[in-house]
């Protein structure tokens, strides 16, 4: 079955700069798994020492976040859009978090000195 | 004192720890941990000492070296040092042995606890070279932004939900200020901004300045220390929006125990929020240690932040600490400002209703004990929100300009009283 991770603007260095990445997984956390062994460099962005997905980096399974779910066992069905919000955005809808989000590395650059 | 960074060390990720130059960013590029200000404690251990402060004028700025900013304070000089009222009559009628109100209602300029995160971060932002000023707000922290950055001569750009109280719109346009009303929830605000931010280069003093900003709360809790006769209070009920303000109050308590300022004692400090925006309450008694964000529905429109971004830790805060977090509806929160106003006359907009109407819960449950003290912070000024209020404090009664109607007013009133 085939799904697609959505990749906010600041990961997609990792990403080859592809902002949807294709995988085949029943459940999330296999989900994450394909995309950490296929994108080796995005690993320590998403996932602290012990593999658990970060405290700022929340996903959602179309548009749902998975932590109102089954978080990692979220299982999947075909064609379920995952999306991967970093930063300090729990925001009201996934739509609005995924804008906060690709403003970030922008924010970022944006300093005066 | 470092000339360039005073006695701030660097910008450092609350996740990670990775430290970033003391420049206007919030976001850790890391792992998307926040960012917050670090400093060398062992320096300011060597110039804030009990006598040092008390030699200086009453304001926030007495405790300056654990305030972001490098040079003397260019904004702000006359915010802070609020009074704390021992509210007995409070007490009383809340069945607690001593109870303390910090009453940010009369901070200056605007009438909010707001002024004081503000002249922070107004003050650094001007150190770093910013000539406009901006904000997401739910309406107290518009008000201090356009005045302050009016009296320092600053372009200021506030963005507000279009549905705010009239007063607080107001409170914003009067000083000049670029107020841009949102259709929306300040959440929705909050989004807008997130991105305005990055493209025009502005300091948004709740964006990227937030490390600096954030840290002007903490004069709160050093002036509650003080206050008390340096002592750190018992119980501390805080109002809870972003959830910023507590993880600051609990900041201030441990950086004056850690500097020597006070003793290391024991505290709990507990959360207040409107049942109708109760995202950390909600998580806070369901156990968890993340929220799940809410819609806003409450006339608490202050606290109406149903994304708080400092949910995580004032979570953490009130674990750490053995303190709770408790919620009250409307009605509540109208009684919470009823109560204040007529024990101690003080009047308090609705997020003081929120701190009232939430102590009294946990003093009656037993969660703050009733032989125990407790300090309640009250945030903002109720001469802002008074459309919250308006239909449940009765209407004066009107007579002719005539001493016999005014004395059968009185002997009806009487009668009444004596037949109630």
């Amino acid at each position: 079955m085939a799904n697609r991770i959505r990749i906010p603007d600041p990961l997609r260095e990792f990403t080859d700069n592809n902002e949807f990445v294709e995988v085949n997984a029943p459940d999330i956390g296999t989900a994450i798994t394909n995309l950490l062994s296929r994108f080796p460099d995005i690993r320590e962005h998403l996932v602290d020492d012990t593999g658990d997905l970060r405290r700022f980096v929340c996903v959602y399974v179309n548009k749902e976040d998975i932590r109102f779910l089954q978080n990692q066992q979220t299982p999947l069905k075909d064609g379920d859009e995952i999306l991967i919000v970093p930063g300090l955005i729990h925001q009201s809808s996934a739509v609005a978090a995924i804008a906060v989000a690709d403003s970030l590395s922008i924010s970022r650059g944006s300093n005066l000195n | 004192m470092d000339k360039h960074n005073g006695f701030m060390k660097a910008l450092k990720c609350r996740e990670c720890g990775r430290e970033y130059p003391l420049t206007a960013n919030h976001v850790c590029e890391f792992d998307f941990g926040p960012l917050e200000v670090a400093y060398d404690y062992d320096r300011i251990k060597k110039s804030l000492t009990r006598a040092a402060i008390l030699s200086r004028p009453q304001n926030m700025w007495r405790y300056h070296e654990l305030l972001p900013v490098v040079g003397e304070p260019t904004v702000g000089f006359a915010v802070g040092y609020t009074p704390l009222v021992k509210a007995d009559r409070l007490a009383r009628k809340l069945g607690i042995r001593e109870l303390w109100i910090k009453n940010d209602t009369v901070n200056y300029p605007t009438l909010s606890f707001k002024d004081r995160v503000v002249s922070v971060a107004l003050s650094r932002a001007r150190e770093l070279g910013f000539t406009t000023v901006a904000c997401a707000s739910t309406g107290n922290l518009a008000n201090s932004v356009a005045a302050n950055a009016a009296a320092s001569g600053l372009k200021a750009y506030v963005f507000i939900p279009s549905d705010l109280e009239q007063g607080k719109i107001v409170n914003s346009l009067v000083y000049g200020a670029n107020v841009i009303g949102i259709k929306g929830h300040y959440d929705e605000v909050n989004r807008l901004c997130a991105e305005i931010a990055g493209k025009f280069g502005w300091a948004f003093v709740n964006v990227n300045m937030r490390p600096y900003y954030a840290e002007g709360s903490k004069s709160m809790g050093f002036e509650i220390i003080e206050q008390l006769d340096w002592r750190i209070p018992r119980h501390t009920v805080v109002c809870m929006a972003s959830g910023s303000l507590l993880t600051k109050i609990h900041k201030s308590y441990q950086e004056f125990a850690k500097l020597g300022l006070v003793p290391e004692t024991n505290f709990k400090i507990h959360g207040a929020q409107a049942t109708g925006c109760s995202p950390i309450s909600t998580a806070q008694k369901a156990g968890l240690d993340f929220f799940k964000p809410v819609k806003p529905n409450t006339i608490a429109k202050s606290l109406a932040i149903g994304t708080p971004a400092d949910g995580f830790y004032a979570l953490r805060v009130m674990k750490e600490t053995g303190g709770v977090a408790e919620d009250v509806t409307d009605d509540e929160i109208r009684e919470g400002i009823k109560l204040l106003a007529e024990c101690e006359g003080i009047f308090a907009e609705t997020a003081g209703g929120v701190t009232v109407g939430v102590a009294k819960k946990l003093i009656a449950s037993g969660k703050i004990p009733a032989n125990d003290s407790a300090v309640l912070c009250v945030t903002g000024n109720g001469l802002k929100t008074v459309d919250a209020v308006a239909g449940c404090v009765g209407r004066p009664r009107e007579i002719k300009p005539s001493l016999r109607e005014f004395e059968t007013l009185l002997a009806a009133e009487n009668l009444s009283a004596v037949n109630a």
